[in-house]
């Protein structure tokens, strides 16, 4: 019987929570707790838990001043999902509106120190001519552009965003349909490198975070900057109606590489 | 303290550990998060679903697939699936295609004349927690009866043309959208949500609005409905 006493003692502590359980430590000189003396033995400090990476980013919706509106929908439209790009660094910003871009704020090429380096922008609805519902202008870009660490081609690997299949490569395009039923495009990427990796249907399954290509400037023979232009594509149920729509990637791109920098990717 | 009893000791401390453990470490998702549900449909729609069901041109189609071998594999996946699964009504085009099947969604790919065309499906929808948000509802257009196709014809833009067309033929909430690679249509049909992407070499001819809306319009129910 006292052992089993013991024993239900041992188990009320071991289903307490790391961060300690809820009794009351006397205070010193102060008359014991309630529930018994205290241990005579110190109590180990649990180590604080790191704190979180964060990076300088805008919040969604802030576009390049002068770039158009963006959506400001908060919405984690692919929570859990893995940042696209292998590693950090990678850099949120505008092709068009950045140096070396068509509307750029000066002179500089697109390898300039100013295009890799924070803090991140939303691009998603920046101004084109391209229709998309989920913006106030109801058009603009449908994705998000992204440089990865270096202003290399062919040098950083773009990888899946969740497990699914790949559906179709073209000649600058690579649709990834997700196993949640998102449509995932990747555009840009080095294509050679891309036909090499999935020559035959049997080998488009792929897995969340395994290689699909790596980020380069193929646009069909089009001259363009090296980035991964990526794009979600999602059925939305809206107020009683719906579509299949581009949906706003930048918070779900905040929300997945505040993972990758902090290790949980 | 004998053995076994200390083996039971040991059991019980090990489930407490876990218990503990796992009570402290279960992940919440964001308070943000789209959350996905299903789709119902309307009672039009569901009347919709079952004329085509019906339909002797659908019904002398599924024949044909059914006795052609070569599409005897596409043929299981798309019975299978549980989205109704709508594809092009052209033999020569499905023996081309290949058939992705998921949880109440599917995509159809097919390549044709330096084009590559995906055909998507989805029986559900992700829906936001965040009021406000989501896409615009497309504006409202009356179905027109029997008479309106020829009505339709009489349109002479063809963007417009084909969107009246497709209308007729049981498309609604049509969104036709240029893209950085060529064109989509997405529409809603049986209830469930549809996007067709032409992914193009070079947009212009074959790759217009006019051109997607127009294959959209002409795609078949090719399995029961997927319930």
């Amino acid at each position: 019987m006292r052992r089993l006493a013991a024993v239900a003692a041992l188990m009320s502590l071991t289903a307490c929570s790391p961060s300690g359980c809820s009794q009351p430590t006397p205070e010193k000189g102060g008359p014991p707790p309630a529930n018994g003396p205290v241990a005579e033995t110190p109590l180990e400090t649990p180590p604080t838990a790191p704190t979180p990476v964060d990076w300088p980013h805008e919040a969604g919706g802030a576009l390049h001043p002068g770039s158009g509106s963006g959506a400001s929908d908060p919405t984690l439209w692919a929570a859990g999902m893995r940042f696209p790009i292998e590693q950090a660094p990678a850099y949120a910003n505008s092709q068009v509106y950045g140096y070396g871009g068509f509307a750029a704020p000066g002179p500089g090429g697109q390898c300039d120190d100013r295009n890799y380096s924070y803090p991140w922008r939303d691009n998603f609805c920046e101004t084109r001519s391209w229709t998309n519902g989920m913006c106030p202008a109801g058009k603009g870009h449908q994705g998000q552009d992204i440089r990865p660490a270096t202003c290399e081609k062919k040098a950083h690997w773009a990888v899946a965003a969740e497990s699914g299949r790949i559906t179709s490569i073209g000649s600058y395009t690579v649709t990834l349909l997700g196993d949640s039923g998102r449509i995932y495009r990747y555009l840009h990427l080095d294509m050679a490198g891309v036909n090499a990796l999935f020559p035959t249907p049997a080998s488009r399954n792929v897995e969340r975070g395994q290689h699909i290509g790596k980020v380069s400037a193929d646009f069909g023979g089009n001259a363009t900057t090296i980035h991964l232009h990526f794009e979600i594509k999602a059925p939305v149920a809206s107020g009683g109606g719906g579509a299949v729509t581009f949906v706003p990637t930048y918070s779900s791109l905040v929300d997945s590489y505040g993972r990758l920098l902090n290790g949980a990717a | 303290m004998n053995v076994r009893t200390g083996a039971v000791v040991g059991g019980l401390l090990l489930a407490a550990a876990i218990a503990g453990v796992a009570t402290s470490q279960q992940p919440t998702a964001p308070p943000n998060a789209a959350t996905q549900v299903g789709l119902t449909p309307s009672r039009e729609e569901a009347a919709d679903l079952a004329r085509a069901q019906q339909d002797p041109l659908t019904t002398r189609f599924h024949r044909q697939l059914e006795q052609d071998k070569g599409l005897a594999g596409l043929g299981a996946q798309v019975a299978a699936a549980t989205a109704p699964v709508l594809g092009p009504p052209d033999v020569g085009l499905l023996h081309a295609a290949t058939f992705y099947n998921g949880d109440r969604h599917y995509m159809l790919v097919i390549e044709d004349a330096g084009r590559v065309i995906e055909i998507y499906g989805s029986a559900k929808a992700f829906q936001s927690p965040v009021a406000g948000a989501g896409v615009q509802a497309a504006p409202a257009v009356a179905r027109p009866a029997a008479a309106g196709r020829l009505a339709a014809a009489r349109v002479q833009d063809p963007t417009d043309r084909a969107q009246a067309q497709a209308r007729a033929r049981g498309l609604s909430d049509i969104r036709p959208e240029k893209t950085e690679y060529g064109v989509d249509v997405a529409f809603r049909r049986f209830g469930a949500l549809y996007n067709v992407s032409f992914i193009c070499e070079t947009q212009g001819a074959g790759c217009t609005e006019a051109d997607a809306i127009a294959f959209a319009a002409g795609l078949v129910l090719l399995n029961g409905g997927g319930a």
